[in-house]
């Protein structure tokens, strides 16, 4: 065999392996996510997900005891949480792993991979990680109302809306993982922990 | 003679005055009065999950325009699933774009959320229902 089909092999090879990974698995998602701000007035309108966490009634959260190795999930799926969180929120912390065995991918929507909510003196915080499902990853989208960037770099979408479950929100993405982080502490507070997110 | 000429003078200076401090009143007045509004709320009251998304306004430009679209989601236990969409837009110095969605009964977790464009303000503004039963 010439050493030009060999190299030929070599590449089909490649090629085919990436375009198995990019059909298989979660890592394929990804989302189209646009700053709300800089859109033209003809543009189509960006699709404005609700606060990607899940409805309290239909938690069935669990206590988490200890914070020293860090919250890990039962199967292995992504949770985003807070590297350090202060005492002030952790008073008591629950964690939920909803059932995302029979996700409709072909219905547009956000699947919600783990929530943990930080409670205390201070106030809440809830860290979530979700991911758009295949139908919706194709789709534009607002992630908040306005595009900022963290002290780290990271571009990331703010929501301050004052009143509500969630007052202060903030939402960036990474590693095609989209991670919330809102609460009823000040702004700058949510920005700070958005600064502290882990992935585990 | 001369006197009356001075006295005309004055007369037109002091008009003249009056109506620049009366067109700077009204055009701040008006620029004061203008006002929009976002707002994104759905409920279960007729058995079945509808929202609604609007932008209303007041105090612009007869040829002042607005867009509103909505987003109704359905919580299935793992995933925030859009089940519907709306659209409404209107037009003129005051009024009201409201974008209506609405889904087949299905119980638990549901929420509105709205995205809004308009001649008056730039870019896109987003509104964020409360999360309601059915």
């Amino acid at each position: 065999m010439s050493r030009n089909i060999k190299f030929s092999l070599l590449i089909a090879l490649i090629l085919l392996g990436a375009l198995v990974f990019s059909q298989t698995g979660l890592a394929s998602s990804f989302i189209n996510a646009i700053n709300p701000n800089s859109v033209g007035k003809e543009d189509a309108p960006a699709i404005v997900p609700p606060p990607l966490i899940p409805p309290d009634a239909a938690t069935s959260s669990k206590q988490v005891q200890s914070l020293d190795e860090g919250i890990a999930s039962p199967d292995g799926r992504p949770v985003a949480q807070l590297s350090n969180p202060p005492a002030e929120i952790t008073s008591s912390i629950y964690v939920d792993f909803p059932d995302a065995t029979n996700v409709a991918e072909e219905e547009p929507g956000f699947v919600i991979l783990s929530s943990i909510r930080y409670s205390g003196d201070k106030g809440n915080i809830t860290v979530s990680t979700s991911q758009p499902t295949a139908a919706m990853s194709s789709l534009t989208v607002a992630l908040g109302d306005k595009e900022i960037q963290l002290k780290d770099g990271t571009t990331a979408w703010l929501t301050v809306q004052g009143s509500g479950d969630f007052p202060n929100r903030v939402v960036f993405v990474r590693d095609n993982l989209i991670i919330t982080i809102a609460g009823d502490l000040p702004v700058d507070d949510i920005l700070k922990s958005a600064t502290q997110v882990i992935i585990k | 003679m001369n006197q009356n000429h001075k006295s005309d003078k004055v007369f037109k200076l002091l008009l003249n005055l009056l109506l620049v401090i009366g067109l700077l009143f009204s055009s701040v007045h008006v620029a004061h009065a203008a006002s929009w509004n976002i707002q994104s709320q759905g409920d279960c009251s007729g058995g079945y999950p509808k929202g609604a998304s609007w932008l209303s306004w007041s105090g612009y430009s007869s040829s002042a325009w607005g867009k509103s679209w909505g987003y109704l989601y359905h919580w299935s236990g793992s995933s925030w699933d859009l089940k519907s969409s709306g659209y409404g837009e209107a037009s003129g110095s005051s009024n009201s774009a409201v974008a209506n969605d609405s889904a087949a009964y299905q119980g638990g977790a549901w929420q509105q959320t709205g995205a809004h464009r308009a001649s008056f303000f730039s870019g896109q503004q987003n509104s964020y229902g409360n999360t309601f039963s059915c």
